[in-house]
């Protein structure tokens, strides 16, 4: 499997552990946007859940992340494309659930 | 030439690190939430116990070579950062000025990691600690 999906696929399922690993994350995220066209039909679908696993914990993401930055300082200095909407959790969060849960479908 | 603010983050920062060589303290629940996380990953093996993990951070710790940085972000989240090696991968120890771990662990790729300009050199651990 694509290394950088193994380790995206692992993170996302430690929304607690330190707003610091999330940030590694979320570059780990960037890598495989670069690599999303050369992934196997598989590593796709594999991909497609670990984001909707994102989506679906954004708010314990978001919670942890805000004890050491905030999303909005992060868009600022990283300057992220609209496209990467991981760096925009903070305004999903915000959003009522059903257009997030609606988002997480969009983006199986 | 260094402000008194930034000798006293210094003062900090050394502190805390003599108490985490002396003992690594964690948040209650956090030590074992790690590890499980570190072997969910692979840095560690699964049979890997809390005292392994703590071998690596303090080996980390007592490293003279090792790079000393401090992550500071508005001037009040302030996170000493200790950078060495362990297995061929470069590690970070991360721990709040109390000297409470926050994390251990080795990001995707550190220099980019670190290139982030919230992280502030200030030595290795020989220069710091001398």
């Amino acid at each position: 499997m694509n290394e950088y999906l193994k380790q995206y696929s692992v993170a996302v399922e430690h929304p607690e552990v330190s707003g610091f690993e999330h940030l590694n994350m979320f570059m780990v995220r960037d890598k495989l946007s670069e690599q999303e066209l050369s992934l196997t039909p598989d590593e796709k679908r594999r991909l497609q859940a670990a984001d909707q696993r994102l989506l679906e914990q954004a708010a314990v993401f978001q919670a942890e992340l805000a004890r050491i930055t905030t999303l909005e300082n992060e868009r600022q200095h990283r300057q992220p494309p609209p496209q990467h909407w991981w760096w925009y959790l903070d305004v999903l969060t915000s959003l009522p659930t059903p257009l997030v849960a609606e988002l997480a479908l969009v983006t199986a | 030439m260094r402000t008194d603010s930034a000798n006293e983050l210094l003062s900090r920062a050394v502190a805390a690190i003599r108490a985490l060589q002396a003992e690594i303290r964690w948040k209650p629940g956090k030590d074992i939430q790690h590890l499980r996380t570190r072997q969910h990953y692979g840095h560690l093996p699964r049979s890997a116990t809390l005292i392994d993990y703590e071998a690596i951070i303090t080996s980390i710790l007592r490293d003279d070579s090792a790079d000393v940085y401090v992550y500071v972000w508005q001037s009040e989240v302030i996170y000493p950062t200790i950078v060495g090696s362990h297995e061929n991968r470069r590690w970070l120890v991360m721990f709040d000025l109390e000297g409470v771990m926050e994390t251990a662990f080795p990001p995707t790729d550190p220099e980019v990691y670190l290139s982030d300009p919230r992280f502030q050199y200030l030595g290795t651990m020989k220069e710091l600690l001398a």
